[in-house]
């Protein structure tokens, strides 16, 4: 029972940081192969305030989430600003997560490349008391008329400004708000793993992050939420095929874009589906 | 004050060698149907890319009710009462019609993130107040049987209006339609005519035209600017400007004969 629990929390964990990256990604359109860094950002912030001063966890998980943010303007407000041209941020955040750990890796505070090793404290009530939240507050955001003026970005950003869009405002918003919740993401996943380590927070992580999004549907948040817990949980369920698991997965993922290019849930929710039923 | 919302002085453009626009005057008047006309490549897209800010101009100033619009961005171009519809149609095309007409108004909403995150009473008022106005622009313009429908799934023509109503609901006192008659037939053109009148009647704005339907131009602009090769070929009215010799000569002239410019 315990080993099914702690795939279920490592996947919700993960469903924080896939809502991150549909918000910058699925509605804003920008596309971000770092986004692993605000994880990494989140963790070693949290895991540092526990381990070495005892800090209580919801301050140390809302501390997780403003480094989060706060670092992510670092590279937003110098690459935003080029309007037309959303590789400078994809660029700029590449380095920034390599460089990231490397500073992870020499610093006394993370304990090096050895890692950090944490309490659990992150049981089943924190882990889905926070999922719970973070796609509440999320979903409101994204009706608001901030939702609205992201897609229009992802849609046309040439049109969008001139519907009165400030659209280095707009594209910074996103891009904290999908931060702070990778943020909370890697918070919560220093104390399930109960051990961070530097390049836990990689390429590969970011990779999966935007596969997700990709595969669950640009401009939906079931989609993305739905397809992580399945890539969370498969390699588990796959585990009888041995070296084969990771081609698996990544068939599936192949079998999705041929199928589904839209993804998953393409640009709707779930909730519609039921709602067309019912009428 | 003058009678001229839009005051434009010795506007030059370059892009590498072509001067796209060169040292253009003319002034919009205010609450007029102004026609801005010219053969393919005569610079007209390029002056609406100017005045709303898309292009620096290389010389020369634009001015709007007495205001100098130098060294603003195109958002805030917009919000000081400038909008336009482009050449090539620009929806938010996954969006449906009634949120591409939303979006202009929303963006112009006071709410700040924060009460968006939990839903507050004054944010779901402003949203609430946004979909009243965009469905009265709508209305107005013959579009709101379609506004659930997403905006790339609807016929061209409702496309084309569709982006006037998204323009409108920028609240503008200046609307710069480029073409919104191109690829329609001689009835849609007149209907569209209708439309454009009426908007201006309705919402009280300044409108600047560029058509190459000629009759469209003929029917409902009080004054018509003629541009070619970048500089101004001759301004006044349609009787004028249907006599100048020189208009028909480099335009009208070339396109009854044949239409050998496109
Ligand atoms: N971004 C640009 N870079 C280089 N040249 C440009 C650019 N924009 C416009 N031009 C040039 O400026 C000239 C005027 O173009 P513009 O699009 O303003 O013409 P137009 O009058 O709108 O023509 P049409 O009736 O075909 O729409 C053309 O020669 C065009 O190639
Ligand atoms: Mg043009």
């Amino acid at each position: 029972m315990d080993y099914y629990l702690n795939i279920v929390l490592l996947a919700f964990i993960n469903m924080i940081a896939v809502l991150g990256v549909a918000v910058f990604t699925g509605f804003t359109g920008l596309f971000s192969l770092g986004h692993a860094a605000f994880i990494g950002i989140g963790a070693y912030t949290s895991g540092a305030l526990t381990y070495h001063w005892n800090v209580p966890f919801i301050l140390a998980i809302l501390a997780g989430m403003a480094a989060a943010g706060l670092s992510s303007l670092v590279i937003g407000v110098p690459t935003l600003r080029a309007k037309l041209r959303s590789d400078y941020f994809a660029i700029a955040i590449l380095g920034f997560g390599e460089a990231l750990r490397v500073c992870f890796e020499n610093l006394s505070i993370t304990n090096g490349a050895r890692g950090l090793s944490l309490d659990e404290l992150s049981g089943p009530v924190w882990v889905s008391g926070a999922l719970v939240i973070c796609v509440f507050l999320t979903r409101n955001l994204l009706k608001s008329r901030f939702g609205t003026m992201f897609m229009s970005i992802r849609e046309d950003p040439v049109a969008a400004e001139m519907a009165g869009i400030n659209l280095f405002r707009t594209r910074l918003l996103s891009l904290v708000v999908s931060a702070m919740l990778c943020g909370v993401s890697g918070a919560l996943l220093a104390h399930r793993l109960a051990f961070i380590q530097p390049v836990m927070f990689t390429l590969t992580q970011s990779t999966q992050l935007l596969a997700s999004v990709i595969a669950g549907g640009m401009g939906s948040v079931s989609g993305p939420i739905i397809i992580s817990f399945v890539f969370t949980s498969l390699p588990e369920a796959l585990r009888w095929l041995d070296m084969w698991r990771l081609p698996a997965y990544g068939l599936l993922l192949v079998v999705i874009m041929i199928y589904r290019p839209q993804g998953l849930m393409g640009y709707r929710e779930i909730t519609d589906l039921f709602r067309r039923k019912a009428q | 004050m003058s009678d001229a919302l839009l005051e434009v002085r010795d506007l030059t453009r370059t892009f590498g060698g072509i001067r796209a626009v060169d040292g253009l005057s003319f002034d919009a008047a205010r609450d007029g149907i102004t026609g801005l006309i010219g053969p393919n490549g005569a610079g007209k897209t390029t002056v609406f890319n100017l005045i709303t800010a898309v292009y620096k101009p290389t010389s020369g100033s634009i001015r709007l009710g007495g205001h100098d619009l130098a060294g603003k961005r195109p958002d805030e171009v917009v919000r000081s009462g400038v909008s336009r519809t482009f050449q090539n149609i620009r929806l938010f095309n996954r969006m449906t019609c009634l949120q591409n007409v939303m979006t202009p108004i929303l963006a112009r909403a006071s709410c700040g993130p924060v009460s968006s995150l939990f839903g507050t009473p004054s944010a779901r008022r402003e949203e609430s107040e946004a979909r009243e106005r965009a469905f009265a622009i709508m209305k107005n313009i013959g579009i709101e049987d379609s506004a659930h429908r997403i905006a790339s799934t609807l016929p061209y023509g409702i496309q084309r209006k569709l982006e006037i109503a998204r323009a409108i609901a920028c609240s503008p006192s200046l609307l710069l339609l480029d073409e919104p008659a191109a690829g329609m037939n001689d009835a849609e053109t007149r209907e569209l005519g209708e439309t454009i009148v009426r908007v201006r009647n309705d919402f009280d704005v300044t409108i600047l035209l560029i058509e190459h339907h000629i009759s469209l131009i003929m029917d409902i602009c009080a004054h018509i600017v003629v541009m070619e090769r970048g500089a101004l070929l001759a301004s006044g009215s349609p009787d004028e400007i249907r006599e100048d010799p020189l208009v028909v000569e480099a335009y009208l002239g070339r396109r009854r004969s044949g239409g050998s410019a496109r």
